[in-house]
């Protein structure tokens, strides 16, 4: 009794069903095999239109009593009912999995790519995955392999999102009824503020950053004198002094470094964290597009001056995430 | 405005759209008026132009009105929209219309189903075998052009023929069911439109001159017959339809029905065998069903008149199968007042010189008998000629012209004219049509009887006899009772030609092939075809299922037609079989034993990186791993594997114990 209620508990929409509920669940670790039983079949309204026609066909075939009619009308209809089947089974036992997510900036789509896998000898068509929000993708899967389909979920606010709920459905061969399962995806990403476009990373580094110059030796330009230390390279010392008896004196070279630019919350101007969050964004991307050495601090944290892309997803991942309990 | 072409259908899918539906309309298009198949052919070659070069289609205004004229021209020429005719003109524009304003998958889906409503109104025109081959077909092609259509992903069209061809042969089975056990019932459920039965030809319920001649050049099928035991010889073969009672001097007709008489059986004479047979009769829409002269029994077909005509209840609207026994010979007894006085009755002032013929006839002769024999003998020794396209009869006495001037008839001519004689003559006489004859088909030993073989004869009533059988056509053509006429020799004017046994092989050949074509049409139409409400209680009794209990008969349908269901589900969902081969089996239980420690490979990590990342982790099965995956790598991909190779291979797997 309570496996069928669970059941039909099952074949609720998303939107009928009690919270807490779940589906299969499907993720990087483990892939959601649909079990016959959670493949729930349906005819599509061309499906009763094409029983509509049938129907007529029927209609028409008794009351001539044509022997051919009722061959045809019974052949469609008995061909629609196998159809039903082939739709089933192109679903049931077919494994699906999260294999990765894109994050993005908010305003754009999240992408997160499914793994499709058929352990079967047969081919599965036209398989249709769509997420809570309406966004779907379509793909097909070989006899014993593997498809990857991309979801792209709108996003609209910073922070994180999650994949949700997909409904997995199909409606091969012949579009008269659709066959379809949920599963809950579990898998997030993050969503990164919208860039600002108003306030560009100024050249100089005024207000968005300072620049900091560093005293290290070098081997570029002339400085000047310093007394030796032991451990200077016998090259740097100025023979020249030592022979005017003025004692080991190293010459000192200045390395003409790249400017580090530190990106500040409070440098960031506007009450709303949001637009403060998103002129550090612009910012940060600005940077990078440069290919400059730049470090971030937030109110509570601090990331280290470096450079790249890796650099670039740590900052951006923190300002993803600002603002969140920890 | 006009919209630009939305493209659901790329230039090759809509190649194989237009092909479909155009096999779909084809057989229409030889039975509808010229214009629509112009009318659809057009749009449908303006459709694939308009698709090749990105043409616009035209605004939903001109639609409009193109739809409007359409329809205001099939109503000028069927006179109505809900007609046979008419509502296959209508599908047939409307596929065609449809085809203009294909916009969305929707639209197409639309024409798909439109089309297949129109194959099945292919079948009320005809049903024949070739037909519902190419129906089957083209529905084959329909479906896979549906599958094709509806996928959303790009697949070459050879896929949904398969795919859909493994659909159509799961599928047949529980047709076969259903077309079985569905419950038939007779007749229609509401009316027909007037033309549903329009086309099928036979004998009219009146005879005029011309009337049989132009039957007789029809080799359709009118009945067919089995015969019990042995057939009657072809001088016995009448086969009894319309008696004609009551003429203008051109005319017959049956005259007035006479309710009160009825039927009397006829009186045996000498130790005559009724002759037992089944007729399968094609429809004619009217409501006698051909009997051999004269018919024994009563029969639960029909009422039988007090002239011995079987008629049916119902107009013959489909094949139907009757049995009879009949004699053929025969006395009717004692003649009624009112069918002597209708028998002698004679259209005043009409054929003079006919009527005295007749009392010439009757006052040289000495007996009635006798008057009958000299009838035969004037048209058996004067120069008559039996022609299927006689002259024009266009005198207003058209048996005097045709005693006296032209003497070229065809049968109709010398029953009418022989039947007014004998009235003259005071001879009761009245005209019987029908057949005469038929062919032997040895293949399945049934005789066929076409519409060639259309006939009409005399009766007249002789005291002592009853009423007897005159064939005046017997006494000019004796061989057109012995053989059927060879319609393929038909000239103008000319002498009737008759079938002769043919000596040469090739068109012996022929003949026999046609036999045998004629057999399995047969069977079809008795026991495809002619599948009906009487069929099918026949069939199930014969199964032994009693067909009183309607609960019963639910239930055995639900359990066939279920059980049926459930072998096509368990069929389709047959676990498949895994067909990869042992090395791959083999490594694959590697990596379950593996798995069940914790170490799964990925989908995409190659044998070498997994192998790499088991040592990391458990350096103490290095030496196995390292040993299983190269004899993996060895085995799989350099393609010289043996088979020590692959036991060596097994056994490592076997023996690995992580």
């Amino acid at each position: 009794m309570a496996l069928t209620l669970h059941r039909w508990l099952d074949a609720l929409p998303p939107k009928l069903r009690p919270r807490g509920v779940r589906y299969l669940g499907a993720s990087s670790k483990q892939t959601a095999k649909l079990p016959g039983h959670r493949i729930y079949v349906l005819p599509t309204k061309q499906g009763l239109v094409f029983l509509g026609v049938l129907s007529l066909m029927l209609m028409g075939a008794i009351n001539y009593g044509n022997s051919m009619a009722f061959v045809l009308t019974f052949w469609l209809g008995s061909i629609a009912l196998v159809s039903l089947l082939y739709t089933y089974r192109n679903l049931v036992q077919l494994e699906i999995g999260v294999s990765g997510a894109e994050p993005c900036f908010a305003g754009g789509h999240a992408i997160f790519h499914l793994q499709l896998k058929n352990g079967q000898t047969r081919q599965r068509f036209d398989i249709e995955a769509q997420s809570s929000d309406g966004s779907h993708t379509t793909g097909s899967v070989s006899a014993n392999d593997h498809t990857q389909l991309s979801l792209a979920l709108s996003a609209r606010q910073r922070g994180r999102i999650q994949l949700g709920r997909i409904t997995v459905s199909s409606r091969f061969p012949l579009g008269l009824f659709q066959a379809w399962a949920y599963v809950d995806g579990e898998a997030e990403t993050l969503i990164y503020p919208r860039p600002s476009d108003q306030t560009p990373l100024a050249p100089s580094g005024q207000g968005s950053g300072e620049r900091k110059e560093t005293h290290e030796e070098g081997s570029d330009d002339f400085h000047g004198f310093r007394n030796y230390h032991p451990g200077d390279s016998p090259r740097h010392i100025n023979w020249k002094a030592l022979a005017r008896q003025q004692g080991l004196v190293t010459k000192q070279f200045q390395r003409h470094q790249a400017p580090e630019l530190w990106f500040d919350w409070n440098d960031t101007r506007g009450t709303d964290i949001e637009t403060r969050l998103s002129q550090l964004c612009r910012w940060l991307l600005d940077a990078d597009s440069q290919q400059q050495v730049y470090g971030l601090r937030l109110p509570g944290i601090t990331l280290p001056p470096a450079q790249g892309k890796n650099q670039l997803e740590l900052c951006l991942a923190q300002l993803a995430v600002f603002g969140e309990p920890t | 405005m006009s919209t630009p072409q939305i493209t659901v259908l790329d230039l090759r899918a809509m190649a194989w759209l237009l092909l479909g539906l155009g096999l779909t309309v084809l057989p229409h298009m030889f039975h509808l008026p010229a214009w629509i198949s112009i009318v659809v052919l057009g749009i449908g070659a303006w459709r694939w132009l308009a698709a090749k070069r990105n043409w616009h289609l035209p605004k939903s205004s001109l639609k409009f009105l193109l739809t409007f004229a359409l329809m205001i021209a099939i109503f000028i020429q069927f006179g109505t929209l809900v007609g046979r005719e008419s509502g296959t003109a209508l599908l047939v524009i409307m596929m065609g219309l449809k085809l203009v304003e294909l916009r969305q998958r929707r639209d197409v889906l639309f024409l798909m189903f439109l089309a297949y409503f129109t194959l099945v109104t292919h079948f009320l025109y005809n049903q024949s075998i070739p037909i519902a081959a190419y129906v089957l077909v083209v529905a084959w092609l329909l479906l896979s052009l549906h599958m094709h259509l509806s996928s959303l992903e790009q697949r070459p069209i050879r896929h949904s023929l398969r795919t859909a061809g493994g659909l159509a042969l799961l599928g047949m089975p529980m047709m076969l069911a259903l077309f079985i056990l569905f419950p038939r019932i007779d007749g229609p459920i509401w009316g027909l439109p007037k033309d549903a039965h329009a086309g099928m030809t036979g004998l009219s319920d009146s005879m005029s001159p011309g009337a049989i001649s132009q039957l007789s050049e029809s080799d359709a099928v009118a009945f067919r017959v089995e015969f019990e035991n042995a057939a009657p010889p072809p001088e016995k073969r009448y086969w009894r339809g319309p008696v004609l009672w009551s003429t203008d001097g051109r005319n017959w007709t049956a005259g007035p029905q006479l309710k009160s008489l009825d039927w009397r059986p006829p009186k045996l004479t000498r130790q005559d065998v009724p002759v037992s047979y089944t007729v399968t009769l094609e429809p004619h829409n009217r409501n006698w069903l051909f009997v051999l002269d004269l018919p024994a029994t009563s029969s639960e077909h029909g009422r039988i008149s007090h002239d011995f005509q079987l008629n049916s209840r119902k107009k013959v609207r489909q094949r139907m199968r009757y049995s009879m026994a009949s004699l053929t010979e025969y006395n009717t007894g004692p003649l009624p007042d009112l069918e002597r006085r209708l028998g002698l009755s004679l259209p005043p002032n009409m054929n003079p010189r006919t009527v005295a013929l007749g009392r010439a006839l009757r006052r040289n002769a000495r007996s009635d008998s006798e008057t009958v024999q000299q009838a035969l003998k004037m048209f058996n020794e004067q120069p008559f000629v039996y022609s299927l396209r006689p002259p024009l009869l266009d005198n207003e006495h058209p048996s005097d012209q045709f005693l006296f001037e032209t003497r070229t008839g065809f049968c109709e001519h010398f029953a009418s004219s022989f039947t007014l004689m004998m009235r003259a003559a005071g001879i009761p006489a009245r005209v019987v049509t029908g057949y005469q004859g038929g062919e032997l088909n040895p293949v399945d030993d049934y005789y066929i009887v076409r519409q060639r073989d259309a006939h009409a004869w005399a009766e007249v009533w002789l005291s002592g006899q009853g009423w007897v059988r005159i064939d005046p056509t017997a006494a000019v053509a004796p061989e057109r009772i012995e053989r059927s006429i060879d319609t393929s020799l038909l000239d103008t004017g000319a002498a009737v030609r008759f079938k002769l046994p043919q000596s040469d092989l090739l068109t012996r050949a022929w003949q026999q092939l046609n036999l045998n074509l004629d057999a399995i049409n047969n069977r079809w139409n008795q026991w495809v075809l002619g599948y009906g409400p009487k069929q099918q209680r026949k069939f199930l009794e014969n199964l032994g299922i009693d067909i009183s209990d309607w609960r019963k008969v639910a239930w055995i349908f639900m359990v066939i037609v279920g059980g049926l269901f459930l072998f096509v589900i368990l069929f389709v969902l047959r676990p498949q079989h895994q067909s990869i081969d042992p090395v791959l089996r083999t490594y694959q239980r590697f990596c379950h034993k593996l798995a069940k420690r914790g170490l799964t490979r990925d989908d995409n990590e190659t044998a070498g990186d997994f192998a790499k990342r088991i040592k990391q982790k458990r350096p103490e099965l290095s030496q196995q791993v390292d040993h299983i995956t190269t004899l993996y790598s060895q085995l799989r991909y350099a393609n010289n594997g043996s088979e020590k190779l692959l036991l060596r291979f097994k056994r490592q797997v076997v023996e690995f114990k992580p």
